[in-house]
This record gives C-alpha cells, structure tokens and sequence, in this order.
C-alpha cells in the first residue's frame, strides 16, 4: 500500500472524501485487518468532532511575574512599589463612606471662610440694587399680551446668499517643450482660369518666291547668235539688247567676245546660256547637239531626224532640258503637223488642237508623222 | 465534511475586566494575564518548539495585546484574537532564530509511554512539529485552540473557503505523520515503510 493511499485513508477519517471513495475504503477494510486498524487510528488520532489531546504544557511558575514586570516596563501599568497618585483621595472618600470622618469640612477648613466673604458681598450688592430700582423714576408701562395671530398668507422670498468657497489651486505643473522654428512652407496650387480673352496676333508668313535672275545687258556681240523660243532658230543679238537668264547663244565661227556691262566673255565655238547679269555657262551636250543642228533665220525649222534625240532630251534631260526639248517638238509639231485623221485641219492649222505635253503623247505624235 | 471540532470552553474576559485593563489597573492587567498565559504560551511552546522562547514569545504577547487592547473592536472575541497575537509574535521569533527549531525539536515527544491515549498525544505533538510553521500556527489555532475560520480569514486576509480546504489538507497531513509516528518499527498494514 502506498502513501497515496494513506492519505485517501486519511481523508476519509476526515470526511473530505466523496461518498464512492468512503465506501471503497470501507469494503477494503472490511476485508483487510490492518487497513480497518490504520484508518481506526487515523480517525483516534485526529478526531474531527472533538479537539485533538495533546501533551500538557506546564507554564513556568515565573512567567505570570515577567509578563507583568514587562507589562511595568512598557508603562502599560504602574510599578507594584508606587503609590498612585490618587490614592489619597480615594483613601478619604472611602473614611468618609464609612463615617469615620466628616466629608468636606475636616480637609478644606480654610474654604469656608472665602465662602462667607463672597456671600456678604454678593448680599450687599443685591440690596443696592433693590434701593436703585426703588428710587428711579416710573416709567412708561407696557403690556405684553400674547396671543395666537393667524397667519394670513405666505411670502416666497428669494435672497441672494454669498458663500465663500475655497478653491485649493491645483499644483501648477511647469513643462517645458521645445517648439521647433518655424519654417516657410511653399504650396503650390494651380491658379483657377478667371476669363478667356480672344486676340488677333499678326503673323508674318514668310513666301520664297523665286524672281528671275536679271538679264545681261549686251555693249557688242556681232559675231554671236541667240536661239529665238518663239519662232524656232538662231537669231543675231543686237547691241543694247537685254539677254535673259536662259537665253542660249552660239558664236557664228570658232571664237566670239560678248561686251556686257557687267564684263566682257570670250565664247568657243560651243552653246552656252546666260545664268545671269554676269555669267555664262556652256549647254549640257545632249541639247547642244540638238540645237547646232538647227538652221539659222531664214533656214528651214528643225530637221525632222531631230524628233529622236529631242525625245530622248525630254526623257533625260533635267526640267529644263525638258522645257527645251517641250518648245522645239512644239515647233515640229507646227511644221509637221499633228499627224491625226483630218488633214484640212492640219494643212489650215485650225482645229489642230493643243501639242503633246507627255513624252508618251510624243512618242505617239512622232509614230504618226515619221 | 466534517464539523468544527469541540474545543475546551472558551472564558471570555469580561467588559469591565478589559476596561480596567486599558485603564492600566494592575489587579486586571494581572487578572487578565494569568487567564490567558495558560493558553498563550501553549500556543507558543507549540509553535517555537522552545520552552525559552516560547516565554520570550509570551511577554511579547501580552505586551503587544494590552498595548492595543484600546482598539479591540469586538471584546467578546478577545481570545481569538489575543491567540492570533501569540500565533503571530511567535512566527516572528522563529523567523528571527530559526536554527532554534530543528536543534530542540519535540520537547513532548521524548517522552516514552505505554499507554496508549498518551502514545497518540506524544504522536500528534510530533505530527504537528513535522508541519511547516505556518500551517502548524493554522492547525493549532482552529483546531486546537478553537479560533473560528471566519476569524482567521479575517486576520489572514483569505477568503474562509481557502482556509477551510487548507486546514482539511493540514489535518490529513497531520493524521498520516501521526499515525506513521505510531506504527514506525511496526510491520503493520503500513508495512514498515519508515512513514515516519
């Protein structure tokens, strides 16, 4: 058996088990001896309806004297050696009960005497008083009746009462916080759109428009030749006469000298064209061979085995090979006419319409006429 | 459960027995004592182990009690409460000397004794030294000395239920000491465990 279980015994010798673990134990115990022995002693030992038996303890004989003499020297009471201090009076009131002495009289002789001083005083000073009230002169009497006066109504009455109050003044608590500089703050914010205002703003549009270069004045030029647009061949210059940018011109042998106003030019036997008031240039050579083969004033128009290189010129050629080329098919075209069904109007030249502005519409022109 | 113990009859002091006391009258300061120093160093003796001590213990007590005897509340509980006075002062002596315990333990169980309600005198006084001094001042006190639960929950600052389940595991622990005391050398039920 362990202890575990002694203490189960134990409890139920208390009577702090639960009722299955009492009977438990008691079945136990009904079968075994020493287990009925043991819980009989714990419950002997210990016994719950009554206060346990212990050993006496002897109080020592001196202790109720030290108690006192402590209780003497905390000053709870006075030294058993003292006389209290009223112990006399208590002494005499006790003879005085008993009738040994007189009370009052044996221990205060000397204050009966004060007393009858007083008293012939206090007596003197009442008949005074008496003769004064005698003597004085009457006076108005009145009479004093009392009696119950109903009361006829009830005022309510408000008044203002002024109490002194004392406010205790809470300790003033002194902190002290550091407060950082201010600082500037920039916010930025869109500014709203208060009217809208509608302005003509002059506008300078600057147009390049190309102005033709200015003409070359001629002094001289007797041995030179210009290629007349208009009418289709080489016509001679005449002095003052005013060459135009574009103007070709040829010399009548291998060498010629052209006087302007702005200088003078020694030409070959080669085409050239006037770039301007002061310069020449020489022709590309697919229209300088095209124009050198042309006649002079007064010589028949271009010759009509020129239709293959001046087609050839308007293909190639740059935009003013072209226009070149353009201008002698139109003076073909006038001299050969346009080739179509209707001869009458080709031979009158009424009714011939417009030249070809196509190298296709050229091409067909030339396949017709050839 | 069981009920509360019987104990001896408990003679409260009367009202003018504590007010001549307070007023410091000798005969009831000395009246008053020898009534409760039976008692008081009992209580002492049983707590410290040490019949020295435990009469240091028992002036202390006195002295304490009749310097507070003025605000004693209810004088009809004045045992309960001049007990719980001793039980205090005499857990502070041990505190102060607690080598003093285990060097002159049991000053009652020395003895040797045939007779068998003597031998479970002897085995409960050991029981109870066996006990922490705490729980032996709560066992002596309530079931010895017959201070009421409520009265000791109050000085303690427990509630009465707390006392009262403790003082059922002190009284288990006390019985199974007690009883291991009696049977030690015995190969009783218990076997010869050496409980004791």
């Amino acid at each position: 058996m362990s202890r575990i279980d002694l203490e189960t015994l134990a409890r139920v010798a208390e009577g702090d088990a639960a009722p299955e673990e009492i009977r438990a134990v008691e079945r136990a115990a009904r079968s075994d001896e020493s287990m009925r022995l043991t819980l009989e002693q714990l419950r002997a030992v210990l016994p719950s309806e009554a206060a346990p038996e212990l050993p006496e303890i002897v109080v020592p004989e001196t202790l109720h004297a030290h108690v006192l003499e402590r209780a003497e020297s905390a000053g709870i009471i006075a030294r058993a050696d003292e006389i209290p201090h009223d112990l006399h009076s208590d002494v005499v009131e006790r003879l005085a009960s008993e009738g040994l002495v007189a009370a009052e009289a044996s221990s205060r002789p000397l204050r009966g005497q004060w007393a009858y001083r007083v008293a012939a005083v206090l007596l003197v000073g009442a008949v005074g008083v008496f003769v004064g009230i005698w003597l004085a002169p009457p006076r108005t009497e009145r009479n004093y009746v009392e009696r119950d006066v109903p009361v006829v109504h009830t005022r309510v009455e408000e008044r203002i009462v002024e109490k002194t109050v004392i406010h205790r003044i809470p300790d003033v608590v002194v902190e002290t916080m550091v407060v950082p500089e201010p600082r500037e703050l920039v916010v930025e914010r869109e500014r709203p759109v208060e009217s809208i205002v509608i302005r003509e703003v002059p506008v300078e549009k600057i147009v390049e428009r190309f102005v033709p270069a200015p003409g070359m004045e001629v002094v001289d030029a007797s041995r030179l030749q210009r290629w007349d647009f208009e009418r289709g061949f080489w016509a001679p210059i005449e002095s003052g006469e005013e060459l135009a940018a574009g103007t070709i011109l040829r010399s009548r042998g291998s060498r010629a000298i052209l006087t302007a106003e702005s200088g003078t030019h020694v030409l070959g036997g080669e085409l050239y064209v006037v770039r301007d008031a002061h310069r020449l240039a020489p022709v590309p050579p697919p229209l300088s061979r095209a124009l050198t083969t042309t006649t002079n004033v007064g010589e028949s128009a271009l010759a009509k085995t020129q239709v293959p290189q001046l087609l050839e010129l308007w293909s190639t050629g740059s935009r003013g090979d072209r226009s070149r080329a353009q201008r002698a098919l139109e003076t073909l075209w006038r001299d050969l006419g346009d080739g179509g069904g209707i001869a009458f109007l080709s031979v009158t030249g009424e009714g011939r319409g417009e030249p070809p502005r196509t190298l296709r519409g050229w091409r067909e022109w030339w396949e017709r006429v050839r | 459960m069981s009920a509360e113990p019987e104990h001896r009859d408990t003679e409260e002091p009367t009202f003018d027995l504590l007010l001549r006391a307070i007023s410091g009258e000798r005969g009831a300061v000395s009246e008053l004592t020898a009534m409760f120093l039976p008692r008081v160093y009992g209580l002492c003796v049983r707590i410290l182990r040490n019949p020295a001590l435990a009469e240091e213990a028992t002036q202390e007590t006195f002295v304490r009690a009749l310097k507070a005897l003025p605000r004693l509340r209810s004088p009809e509980r004045f045992t309960g409460w001049i007990l719980v006075i001793a039980s205090n002062t005499a857990r502070e002596t041990l505190r102060k000397e607690p080598r003093t315990h285990s060097l002159e333990s049991e000053p009652a169980a020395a003895q040797s004794t045939t007779d068998e309600s003597d031998a479970r005198k002897v085995a409960l006084d050991h029981a109870i030294g066996e006990l922490a001094a705490e729980e032996r001042a709560l066992f002596l006190l309530h079931s010895v000395e017959g201070v009421s639960q409520e009265q000791l929950a109050h000085n303690t600052g427990k509630s009465v239920s707390s006392i009262k389940s403790r003082l059922h595991r002190i009284r288990n622990k006390v019985r199974v000491a007690a009883v291991g005391f009696l049977n030690r050398g015995e190969a009783g039920w218990l076997g010869g465990t050496g409980e004791a």
